[in-house]
């Protein structure tokens, strides 16, 4: 076991936390603004997906395509909010739960019929070049991958904390009351929010479409767990949780694989999630939402 | 126009349905022929999820055959009884279960055919067996799969010790006795526990020496892991065993983290014969060494006339991925039909058991179909094939060679 190797698998497992930090950003974002968990988050990653192979298909470069995939499936979600979601406002918020995953099976059954269940790759020229120092790998795809993610990341961290927008789902996520009372639309707030989290799933999906595959069930089958991880890891609702639990729960897999085999690797990681739980319930950020 | 015979008809119909319902009683169900004289086959296949890709491939096959044979007059000995597909998802063990309980009990199926993975086939035929439904495998491959006493079960492919020990006198030949260390690749699930035990059991008699069993668990999102282990382990062949999506990744990251072991890498099952997998990876997998019980570049009749057919209903994609097997595993349960002239589960059992073929449309793979005491059908030595850029050619054993093998396999 060299220190290069342990050096790699950390790098690489910074790398994959960045994108499931990303992933988890939008779920949290949700979460906090509208209190319900959106089980339809994992088929909005794998939608950004498949919208990057078709770009790719035509021609175009998933990383030039990827901040206009971003605002498209951000209009698509909003769109859905204020269609299924926000008739049921009235009702307990288990039901708007509920239609998250009735939406989940619809868009999984839709991307099937469009797509096809097969999977779809995305082969890019240079998908295998890397940066090389020693015997570590890292490969420009992966890189990239983290840079935009790290970059998006900051632009919503931005976005929330320096524009009325921001501040009013800021001011609806700790209280909706008197958001309300103060002059703030929370019904325009939860669609733009559900917009905006969807929209960072898609981005993270077409993100990562060249170094993975696409088939439709792809969301759900691989990265949603983490996700789930990762939010309450983060406290629920915390937009800087999300981004430090990502990268946490990246690294801690990353090590896990290494020293216990690839089978345990998500022992390690959902052991730690198990162990900080035990000692701040609420997350990391004690509860705090940003 | 009145049938005047209609009342008469729906009387019987319902003193056939009180009568069935005393039936119950009795143990056996018979399934209905439906009114309009059809005959219904379970098909478990994984026709969602990760596994989709195969499932989808042999959902065509099966399309085609049952076409095939309706279009030839159906089940003669049951007055032309069409066939109809009745499909099920076996994504997990769970899954298969329940759908099989619902292929019985309600759509009334006289046969499974079924159900890809080892694990959800080994579940399932137990529900088959209590309820005396004649169960045909012919694309998981265990070994349990036949060897627990169960009467109503048939397999026709190879048992998956046979893989293992093919493969690894396969290489023993290709590589002229050179090749001493091997790493195993596989999942965890049955399927992979199998392939670890068999290679387990087996290597040492060809003398090669297992590194390591690297397993990895299912619906990875990175096969890091895997292949840092390989590096340092550093094999002089690689046995794998995988699905399309898992396949697909593991190749991606193999040229992201550049790896590839000093003599060559050989992928057992149906998930690696799969078309999809290669066209997807193109460069990528070749090189790789597959193992199968068919390729459609064979020299058997009809070998080749079969897959061009297929092929104009797939897009162009070989009969491969198990979609050769069962395409084949449902004429032989036509045959077992005719046989019984009947859908009552022991009848069909029965033909089954007694069948010896030497002609039909299965012997683009099969000379001989018979099944031995244990429902399984003993086979001849598999057969290998390297991917190359245009598709998988058959390279091994010599006698059916296409293409000379490349061994040692490089990548730069």
């Amino acid at each position: 076991m060299t220190l290069e190797v342990v050096f790699q698998a950390v790098l690489l497992g910074l790398l994959q936390g960045g994108v499931y930090a990303l992933v988890a950003c939008g779920l949290t974002l949700i979460y906090g603004v509208m209190k319900i968990v959106n089980f339809a988050h994992a088929e909005f990653l794998t939608l950004g997906m498949y919208l990057a192979i078709s770009a790719f298909q035509l021609g175009a470069s998933p990383y030039l395509v990827a901040v206009f995939i971003f605002a498209a499936v951000a209009f698509l979600g909003a769109g859905l909010q204020r269609v299924l979601i926000r008739p049921a406002l009235q009702h307990p918020q288990i039901n708007q739960m509920l239609i998250t995953i009735g939406l989940s099976t619809m868009m999984i059954g839709t991307m099937q019929l469009i797509w096809g269940p097969n999977n779809q790759v995305l082969t890019l020229a240079w998908s295998s070049a890397a940066l090389e120092f020693g015997d570590v790998r890292l490969t420009y795809v992966r890189l990239i991958s983290f840079a935009i993610a790290a970059i998006m990341a900051a632009a919503a961290w931005w976005f929330l904390k320096h524009t009325r927008t921001g501040m009013a789902m800021r001011a609806a996520s700790q209280n909706p009351l008197s958001a309300r009372l103060m002059g703030v639309d929370v019904m325009r707030v939860n669609m733009i929010t559900f917009g905006v989290g969807s929209g960072l799933a898609a981005l993270a999906g077409a993100l990562i479409a060249p170094a993975f595959f696409a088939n439709p069930t792809f969301g759900t089958d691989y990265f949603i767990l983490s996700a789930f991880v990762i939010v309450v890891l983060g406290t629920m609702g915390n937009f800087a949780g999300a981004l430090i639990g990502g990268l946490i729960i990246g690294v801690a897999e990353g090590l896990g694989g290494l020293f216990f085999g690839p089978a345990l690797r998500q022992l390690v990681s959902l052991l730690l999630f198990v162990v900080v739980l035990l000692f701040l319930p609420r997350g990391l950020f004690k509860g705090k939402v940003s | 126009m009145k049938n005047e015979l209609a009342p008469c008809v729906d009387t019987s119909r319902r003193t056939f349905v009180s009568g069935l319902g005393l039936a119950l009683g009795s143990g056996t169900l018979l399934p209905a022929i439906a009114q309009d004289n059809t005959v219904k086959v379970g098909f478990l296949l994984p026709l969602t999820g990760s596994f989709a890709e195969s499932g989808q491939l042999i959902k065509q096959a099966v399309e085609m055959a049952i076409e095939e044979i309706n279009a030839k007059g159906g089940v003669k000995s049951m007055k032309g009884a069409r066939l109809t597909a009745v499909f099920g998802n076996s994504t997990s063990v769970d899954e298969a279960n329940t759908e099989t309980n619902r292929m019985i009990s309600r759509d009334k199926v006289a046969a499974i055919v079924g159900a890809y993975s080892s694990g959800a086939t080994i579940s399932a035929t137990v529900i088959a067996e209590r309820n005396k439904v004649p169960f045909l495998v012919p694309n998981a491959l265990a070994d349990e799969i036949t060897a627990r006493g169960l009467k109503f079960v048939f397999k026709t492919v190879p048992h998956f010790s046979q893989y293992a020990t093919n493969s690894a006198e396969m290489v023993r030949q290709l590589s002229g006795g050179q090749a001493k260390t091997c790493a195993l690749v596989r999942e965890n699930n049955f399927f992979g526990n199998v392939v670890g035990r068999e290679f387990a059991k087996h290597m040492p008699s060809y003398d090669l020496r297992i590194l390591k069993d690297n397993v990895f668990p299912t619906n990875p999102t990175t096969f890091e892991d895997v292949i840092l282990s390989l590096k340092r382990d550093n094999p002089d062949v690689v046995f794998a065993g995988g699905e399309p999506s898992s396949i697909t990744l593991l190749f991606k990251q193999l040229a992201e983290l550049k790896y590839w072991p000093k003599m060559g890498w050989v992928g057992l099952g149906g998930g690696y014969t799969n078309p999809t997998t290669w066209s997807n990876l193109g460069k990528l997998g070749e090189g790789v060494i597959v193992i199968n019980d068919w390729f459609p570049d064979m020299k058997m009749p009809g070998s080749k006339e079969v897959n061009e057919r297929f092929k104009k209903r797939s897009n162009g994609k070989d009969m491969l991925g198990n979609a050769n097997t069962t395409y084949a595993g449902v004429h032989i349960l036509h045959a077992a039909l005719e046989k019984a002239a009947s859908t009552d589960g022991v009848a069909i059992r029965n033909a089954m058991a007694s069948l010896d073929l030497v002609l039909g449309p299965q012997t683009f793979m099969y000379e001989r179909v018979k099944f031995d005491e244990t429902g399984f059908m003993p086979r001849a030595n598999m057969v290998a094939a390297q991917v190359t850029s245009s598709g998988p050619k058959v390279i091994w054993p010599t006698a059916y060679q296409s293409t000379k093998p490349v061994w040692p396999v490089t990548r730069s």
